[in-house]
Protein backbone atom coordinates (compact mmCIF):
# COMPACT_ATOMS: atom_id res chain seq x y z
CA UNK A 1 0.00 0.00 0.00
CA UNK A 2 1.42 3.18 -0.77
CA UNK A 3 2.20 5.60 2.16
CA UNK A 4 0.18 8.33 3.17
CA UNK A 5 1.47 11.62 3.95
CA UNK A 6 -0.06 14.65 5.89
CA UNK A 7 1.69 18.36 4.73
CA UNK A 8 1.30 21.07 7.16
CA UNK A 9 2.30 24.29 7.05
CA UNK A 10 0.80 27.72 6.49
CA UNK A 11 2.65 28.52 3.12
CA UNK A 12 0.34 27.17 0.65
CA UNK A 13 2.92 27.20 -2.12
CA UNK A 14 5.70 25.19 0.32
CA UNK A 15 2.76 22.84 0.97
CA UNK A 16 2.50 21.74 -2.85
CA UNK A 17 6.48 21.88 -3.08
CA UNK A 18 6.25 18.84 -0.20
CA UNK A 19 3.05 17.14 -1.99
CA UNK A 20 4.64 16.92 -5.35
CA UNK A 21 8.08 15.86 -4.00
CA UNK A 22 6.43 13.69 -2.01
CA UNK A 23 3.70 12.31 -4.39
CA UNK A 24 6.71 11.75 -7.13
CA UNK A 25 8.20 9.43 -4.43
CA UNK A 26 5.38 7.19 -4.27
CA UNK A 27 3.70 8.94 -1.26
CA UNK A 28 -0.43 9.54 -1.22
CA UNK A 29 -0.82 12.98 0.31
CA UNK A 30 -4.04 12.70 2.23
CA UNK A 31 -4.37 16.37 3.79
CA UNK A 32 -3.58 19.31 4.54
CA UNK A 33 -3.22 21.56 7.56
CA UNK A 34 -2.29 25.84 7.54
CA UNK A 35 -2.07 25.96 11.31
CA UNK A 36 -1.17 23.82 14.43
CA UNK A 37 -4.72 23.11 15.21
CA UNK A 38 -5.86 21.76 12.11
CA UNK A 39 -2.62 19.74 11.85
CA UNK A 40 -3.89 17.69 15.46
CA UNK A 41 -7.19 17.35 13.92
CA UNK A 42 -6.41 16.17 10.47
CA UNK A 43 -4.11 13.92 11.93
CA UNK A 44 -6.94 12.66 14.22
CA UNK A 45 -9.01 11.98 11.18
CA UNK A 46 -6.52 10.55 8.67
CA UNK A 47 -4.26 8.81 10.52
CA UNK A 48 -1.79 9.05 7.99
CA UNK A 49 2.06 7.24 8.11
CA UNK A 50 3.75 10.25 8.37
CA UNK A 51 3.45 14.32 8.61
CA UNK A 52 5.57 16.70 7.50
CA UNK A 53 5.28 20.29 10.41
CA UNK A 54 6.44 23.82 9.89
CA UNK A 55 7.12 24.74 13.82
CA UNK A 56 5.85 28.76 12.67
CA UNK A 57 2.14 28.99 11.84
CA UNK A 58 -0.44 31.19 12.82
CA UNK A 59 -3.03 30.09 15.74
CA UNK A 60 -0.96 27.08 17.32
CA UNK A 61 2.06 26.90 15.70
CA UNK A 62 3.89 23.20 15.28
CA UNK A 63 5.20 22.41 18.29
CA UNK A 64 1.85 22.94 19.68
CA UNK A 65 0.80 21.00 16.87
CA UNK A 66 3.37 17.90 17.55
CA UNK A 67 2.55 17.61 21.27
CA UNK A 68 -0.94 16.91 20.57
CA UNK A 69 0.31 14.01 17.31
CA UNK A 70 2.14 12.38 19.92
CA UNK A 71 -0.07 12.84 22.73
CA UNK A 72 -2.72 10.90 20.46
CA UNK A 73 -0.27 8.71 18.80
CA UNK A 74 3.33 8.12 20.55
CA UNK A 75 4.17 6.32 17.69
CA UNK A 76 3.58 8.94 14.95
CA UNK A 77 6.24 9.87 12.43
CA UNK A 78 6.95 13.61 12.37
CA UNK A 79 9.18 15.24 10.39
CA UNK A 80 9.69 18.72 10.68
CA UNK A 81 10.44 21.13 7.69
CA UNK A 82 11.01 24.65 9.05
CA UNK A 83 14.06 27.61 8.25
CA UNK A 84 16.87 27.69 9.72
CA UNK A 85 16.04 30.02 12.40
CA UNK A 86 14.43 27.50 14.32
CA UNK A 87 17.13 26.13 15.52
CA UNK A 88 15.97 26.81 19.54
CA UNK A 89 12.70 25.36 19.07
CA UNK A 90 14.03 22.42 16.97
CA UNK A 91 15.78 20.97 20.12
CA UNK A 92 12.75 21.14 21.72
CA UNK A 93 10.82 19.40 18.65
CA UNK A 94 13.10 16.76 18.72
CA UNK A 95 12.92 16.61 22.59
CA UNK A 96 8.82 16.09 22.05
CA UNK A 97 9.50 12.96 19.68
CA UNK A 98 9.78 14.69 16.43
CA UNK A 99 11.92 11.59 14.13
CA UNK A 100 13.69 14.04 11.76
CA UNK A 101 13.84 17.59 10.57
CA UNK A 102 14.90 19.16 6.91
CA UNK A 103 15.17 22.72 7.07
CA UNK A 104 14.11 25.36 4.49
CA UNK A 105 15.39 25.42 1.76
CA UNK A 106 15.61 22.22 1.22
CA UNK A 107 15.99 20.16 -2.12
CA UNK A 108 13.95 17.35 -3.13
CA UNK A 109 16.46 14.63 -2.85
CA UNK A 110 16.94 15.48 0.99
CA UNK A 111 13.58 16.26 1.28
CA UNK A 112 12.48 12.52 -0.25
CA UNK A 113 15.18 10.49 1.11
CA UNK A 114 14.64 11.75 4.58
CA UNK A 115 10.60 11.06 4.23
CA UNK A 116 12.03 7.40 2.78
CA UNK A 117 13.63 6.73 6.38
CA UNK A 118 10.85 7.49 8.76
CA UNK A 119 9.37 4.39 7.06
CA UNK A 120 11.88 2.52 6.15
CA UNK A 121 10.22 -1.09 5.50
CA UNK A 122 7.64 -0.01 3.92
CA UNK A 123 6.57 0.16 -0.01
CA UNK A 124 5.86 2.63 -2.04
CA UNK B 1 29.65 49.07 5.51
CA UNK B 2 30.44 46.05 7.24
CA UNK B 3 30.47 43.68 5.24
CA UNK B 4 29.02 40.36 8.82
CA UNK B 5 25.88 42.38 7.67
CA UNK B 6 25.47 41.77 3.69
CA UNK B 7 27.04 38.55 3.95
CA UNK B 8 24.41 36.35 5.57
CA UNK B 9 21.72 37.89 3.07
CA UNK B 10 23.97 37.36 0.06
CA UNK B 11 25.01 33.89 1.25
CA UNK B 12 20.86 32.78 2.12
CA UNK B 13 20.32 33.80 -1.11
CA UNK B 14 22.56 31.79 -3.22
CA UNK B 15 22.03 29.25 -1.51
CA UNK B 16 17.57 29.93 -1.55
CA UNK B 17 17.93 29.97 -5.26
CA UNK B 18 20.34 27.01 -5.77
CA UNK B 19 18.56 25.04 -3.40
CA UNK B 20 14.92 25.22 -3.66
CA UNK B 21 15.07 26.59 -7.34
CA UNK B 22 17.50 24.62 -9.12
CA UNK B 23 18.99 28.34 -10.31
CA UNK B 24 22.53 29.40 -9.95
CA UNK B 25 23.16 33.00 -9.36
CA UNK B 26 26.10 34.81 -10.13
CA UNK B 27 26.31 37.69 -7.69
CA UNK B 28 27.32 41.63 -9.26
CA UNK B 29 28.95 44.02 -6.89
CA UNK B 30 26.96 45.16 -3.88
CA UNK B 31 26.30 49.03 -3.69
CA UNK B 32 24.73 51.71 -1.82
CA UNK B 33 21.34 52.38 -3.40
CA UNK B 34 21.44 56.27 -4.14
CA UNK B 35 18.10 57.16 -6.24
CA UNK B 36 15.18 55.27 -7.86
CA UNK B 37 17.28 51.92 -9.61
CA UNK B 38 17.02 49.14 -9.35
CA UNK B 39 13.27 48.50 -10.71
CA UNK B 40 11.48 45.42 -10.16
CA UNK B 41 8.48 43.61 -11.18
CA UNK B 42 8.17 42.16 -8.41
CA UNK B 43 9.44 42.64 -5.04
CA UNK B 44 9.05 40.63 -1.38
CA UNK B 45 9.44 42.59 1.51
CA UNK B 46 10.29 41.71 4.89
CA UNK B 47 11.63 42.93 7.72
CA UNK B 48 13.78 41.67 10.47
CA UNK B 49 13.42 43.36 13.87
CA UNK B 50 15.31 42.96 17.46
CA UNK B 51 18.92 44.47 18.48
CA UNK B 52 18.85 45.81 14.86
CA UNK B 53 16.30 46.81 11.90
CA UNK B 54 16.53 45.29 8.81
CA UNK B 55 14.26 45.47 6.17
CA UNK B 56 15.11 43.13 3.04
CA UNK B 57 13.68 43.45 -0.61
CA UNK B 58 13.83 40.59 -2.92
CA UNK B 59 12.77 42.07 -6.35
CA UNK B 60 12.87 40.34 -9.45
CA UNK B 61 12.22 40.99 -13.18
CA UNK B 62 8.91 39.60 -14.85
CA UNK B 63 11.15 36.59 -16.24
CA UNK B 64 12.59 35.72 -12.74
CA UNK B 65 9.28 35.98 -10.82
CA UNK B 66 7.76 33.19 -13.46
CA UNK B 67 10.73 30.92 -13.70
CA UNK B 68 10.63 31.01 -9.86
CA UNK B 69 7.48 30.32 -9.57
CA UNK B 70 7.51 27.42 -11.56
CA UNK B 71 10.41 26.14 -10.57
CA UNK B 72 8.52 25.78 -7.17
CA UNK B 73 5.44 24.37 -8.74
CA UNK B 74 6.26 23.16 -12.09
CA UNK B 75 3.34 25.08 -13.92
CA UNK B 76 4.15 27.89 -15.51
CA UNK B 77 2.01 31.05 -14.82
CA UNK B 78 0.21 32.85 -17.21
CA UNK B 79 1.05 36.14 -15.99
CA UNK B 80 1.70 38.04 -12.50
CA UNK B 81 -0.93 36.12 -9.98
CA UNK B 82 -1.67 34.99 -7.03
CA UNK B 83 0.70 32.53 -7.66
CA UNK B 84 3.66 33.88 -8.42
CA UNK B 85 2.66 36.50 -5.15
CA UNK B 86 2.91 33.22 -2.71
CA UNK B 87 6.04 32.29 -4.12
CA UNK B 88 8.17 35.63 -4.17
CA UNK B 89 6.58 35.98 -0.33
CA UNK B 90 7.82 32.58 0.59
CA UNK B 91 11.13 33.01 -1.00
CA UNK B 92 11.46 36.42 0.86
CA UNK B 93 10.67 33.96 3.96
CA UNK B 94 13.29 31.64 3.74
CA UNK B 95 16.08 34.36 2.46
CA UNK B 96 15.12 36.27 5.80
CA UNK B 97 15.23 33.11 7.75
CA UNK B 98 18.22 31.65 6.49
CA UNK B 99 19.77 35.30 7.68
CA UNK B 100 18.84 35.68 10.79
CA UNK B 101 20.27 32.12 11.62
CA UNK B 102 23.69 33.79 11.01
CA UNK B 103 23.31 36.66 13.08
CA UNK B 104 21.79 35.25 15.77
CA UNK B 105 23.46 37.69 18.58
CA UNK B 106 21.37 40.01 17.10
CA UNK B 107 18.11 38.09 18.84
CA UNK B 108 16.51 39.11 14.99
CA UNK B 109 12.80 38.63 14.89
CA UNK B 110 11.17 38.18 11.36
CA UNK B 111 7.88 39.63 9.87
CA UNK B 112 5.45 38.27 7.45
CA UNK B 113 6.32 38.71 4.06
CA UNK B 114 4.98 41.54 1.88
CA UNK B 115 4.82 41.59 -2.05
CA UNK B 116 4.87 44.40 -4.32
CA UNK B 117 3.64 43.94 -8.01
CA UNK B 118 3.61 46.58 -10.90
CA UNK B 119 6.30 47.20 -13.79
CA UNK B 120 9.13 49.51 -12.53
CA UNK B 121 8.49 50.08 -9.23
CA UNK B 122 11.45 50.91 -6.74
CA UNK B 123 11.38 50.62 -3.02
CA UNK B 124 12.20 53.26 -1.35
CA UNK B 125 13.94 53.65 2.54
CA UNK B 126 13.63 56.41 5.16
CA UNK B 127 16.39 58.89 4.90
CA UNK B 128 17.92 57.26 8.48
CA UNK B 129 18.10 53.86 6.60
CA UNK B 130 21.19 52.61 4.32
CA UNK B 131 20.07 50.40 1.91
CA UNK B 132 22.30 48.26 0.65
CA UNK B 133 21.50 46.75 -3.10
CA UNK B 134 23.33 43.08 -4.12
CA UNK B 135 22.70 42.41 -7.77
CA UNK B 136 22.22 39.13 -8.96
CA UNK B 137 22.43 37.74 -12.59
CA UNK B 138 20.81 34.04 -13.45
CA UNK B 139 19.40 32.46 -16.83
CA UNK B 140 16.06 33.54 -15.49
CA UNK B 141 16.92 37.47 -15.73
CA UNK B 142 18.02 39.90 -12.95
CA UNK B 143 17.46 39.16 -9.14
CA UNK B 144 18.27 42.02 -6.54
CA UNK B 145 18.24 41.55 -3.06
CA UNK B 146 18.19 45.39 -0.99
CA UNK B 147 18.95 45.63 2.33
CA UNK B 148 17.92 48.27 4.26
CA UNK B 149 20.15 48.50 7.42
CA UNK B 150 20.05 50.06 10.51
CA UNK B 151 23.16 49.87 13.23
CA UNK B 152 22.70 47.56 16.05
CA UNK B 153 21.72 50.00 19.19
CA UNK B 154 22.81 48.50 22.81
CA UNK B 155 20.62 47.15 25.29
CA UNK B 156 17.57 46.99 22.45
CA UNK B 157 15.43 44.24 23.53
CA UNK B 158 14.58 41.47 20.59
CA UNK B 159 10.88 40.94 19.65
CA UNK B 160 9.64 37.88 21.02
CA UNK B 161 7.05 37.01 18.16
CA UNK B 162 9.07 34.46 15.29
CA UNK B 163 7.86 34.82 11.32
Amino acid sequence: MPRTLLVADDALIIRQIIKDMATNAGWTVVGEASNGQEAIERYRQLRPDAVTLDLVMPEHDGLYALHGIMEFDPEAKVLIVSALEQRGILKDAIKAGAADFVSKPFDKGNLQATLAQLLPNAST
Amino acid sequence: MKVEYINPFLVSTISTFKTMLGCVLTRGTPYIKNGWQPEHEVGGVIGLSGKAQRTVVVGLDREAALRATEAMLHERPPEINRDVVDAVGELANIIAGGAKAQLEHLHLSVSLPSVITGKGHSIQFPTKVTPICIPFDSEWGSITVEVGLSEPHAGAAGAPQEK
